[in-house]
């Protein structure tokens, strides 16, 4: 990859990293460090890789680093909790929208990844499988499992309102 | 391979396959003319067949691992909602899936329900991506940093000392002219001025212009030609001019960009008799622009000042050097 496309690779790919990260860690300035530390990565490598897989390459850096960071922290029980409370305590500003996404940071991490990888970045069972180290019916089976969470949550909730 | 009695049985499986070279089959029959015996024990052997039978197990379906169960999931009609969102549904499950959803209405919503599930991607852009950009370093680019710092540098130095020079007090302050070659110069009439008053009052600081090619004393003769009989040519002591005054300057007051300032810093004898006689009020604009100007000037640096299309009262001034491009929109006086 040359400079030329490294630096197209910022322009084209740093914002679905930096909300992928953002999802992720649910900190910005985690996030940024993340979105720095995965093109440096990037352009330690950039003479190895080729501009067609660095899409790819920098998500697999960047999931990597965000569960690194997951796990050091210890931020997912700590978010998840947190989440709980913020749940119940919105029920009665009843939003899809918001539902959604406290829902989704409820969901283990690997089915929370699976899903933002397919909806937000549109890749295939097999892409998110190369990011993720996991096989294709497996991801399959989490974003399965990830919708019917998803759904089940806002059933209750519509059930509730 | 011979034929006997032993190995007979072989040939005669071959043979009632239709599998025999007729080599083979020449042997198998002198074989058997031989051996009466066994003759008798193969006779009839042809026309015993089985025949396949065409009867099919009805209940494969319940045999079969349900698609959902194998998911997780809690019924079918959830696997082909996911299924139908996610484009992984066949021909054969998304009829299943009409068939359920005119058999059951709740099926209808959970589906929509299911769409609800998708996730949008929010507008979130990512705050510092210059930052994350690289430059090749080859020799052009090297030249163009280098330049373009030294550009900048020099801009910021001389934004500084010429805005940095407002005296607010509406008494005179000079400016130094350190990119001349002779320190400021104004045209006054009557008396010579007091320099340490600090209230030089009559002393017209016009836009004049140094001679180029010139040494100090030639320009300054030139000048001193070029102003009528009864003005005479006044020079700030360089020391004076340079640290003295400045030293008395105090900070700039953005606010007040129509106080009386300064004398410019550039010499233009044929704008000398023009100015004469009157007292030139610069803003902070004008500082800028003729800072800016003359850093360009100095440092080879591109510059263009044009009138804004929309307002005759506003003016534009682009700085480019091969690495940066300064561009601002001004309001004059």
């Amino acid at each position: 990859m040359t400079v030329g496309e490294f630096n197209k690779c910022v322009d084209l790919y740093s914002d679905g990293i930096y909300r992928f990260a953002l999802k992720l860690l649910k900190s910005a300035e985690l996030a940024q460090d993340n979105v720095q530390d995965s093109f440096e990565r990037l352009w330690v490598r950039h003479s190895d890789v080729d501009f067609g897989k660095a899409k790819s390459y920098l998500f697999t850096t960047s999931y990597n680093a965000s569960i690194d960071t997951i796990r050091k922290e210890k931020r997912k029980t700590e978010s998840a909790t947190l989440i709980n409370n913020e749940t119940s305590g919105t029920i009665a500003n009843f939003d899809v929208k918001q539902i959604i996404d406290k829902a989704v940071d409820l969901l283990p991490e690997v089915q929370k990844t699976v899903l933002m990888l397919r909806d937000y970045e549109g890749y295939s069972y097999d892409e998110i499988g190369e990011i993720t180290g996991l096989s294709e019916s497996q991801v399959k089976v989490y974003i399965y499992r990830a919708r019917l969470f998803l759904k089940e949550k806002l059933v209750s909730i519509d059930n509730l309102v | 391979m011979k034929i006997n009695r032993n190995n007979y049985e072989i040939f005669l499986v071959d043979y009632l396959d239709g599998k025999l070279t007729p080599e083979k089959e020449a042997m198998l029959m002198v074989f058997l003319h031989e051996n009466p015996d066994i003759a008798d024990e193969v006779d009839g052997l042809q026309e015993f067949r089985l025949t396949a039978s065409y009867e099919t197990y009805q209940n494969k379906k319940a045999l079969k691992h349900k698609n959902f169960e194998e998911m997780g999931l809690p019924s079918e009609s959830d696997y082909l909602c996911i299924g139908e969102l996610e484009g992984d549904l066949n021909e054969e499950e998304l009829s299943q899936l009409e068939l359920l959803t005119k058999q059951n209405s709740s099926v209808e919503k959970e589906r929509e329900i299911y769409r609800k599930t998708l996730l949008v991607p929010e507008n979130i852009s990512y705050p510092s991506k210059f930052g994350l950009k690289r430059v090749a370093l080859n020799t052009r680019n090297i030249i163009r940093i280098v330049s373009g710092v030294a550009a900048s540098i020099a801009i910021l130095v001389a934004s500084v000392h010429f805005i940095g020079s407002y005296d607010d007090s509406g008494n005179l302050a000079q400016i130094s002219n350190k990119l001349g070659t002779v320190q400021p110069v104004g045209i006054f009439k009557g008396d010579d001025p007091n320099i340490n008053s600090n209230k030089i009052s009559n002393v017209d600081f016009g836009k004049v212009e140094l001679p180029k090619g010139l040494g100090n004393v030639t320009a300054k003769r030139a000048i001193e030609k070029s102003v009528p009989r009864n003005e005479k040519v006044f020079y700030l002591p360089k020391q004076q001019a340079m640290f003295e005054k400045i030293a008395e300057v105090r900070p700039v007051k953005l606010a007040l960009p129509t106080q009386k300032i300064i004398n410019e810093p550039t010499y233009n004898s044929s704008l000398i008799n023009k100015t004469s006689g009157s007292t030139k009020e610069y803003t902070l604009s004008d500082l800028a622009e003729i800072g800016l100007k003359k850093v360009a000037k100095a440092a080879g640096v591109d510059y263009e000042v044009t009138n804004d299309s929309k307002s005759t009262n506003k003016r534009k001034i682009v700085i480019e050097s091969r690495l940066i491009a300064f561009s601002t929109t001004y309001r004059k006086k």
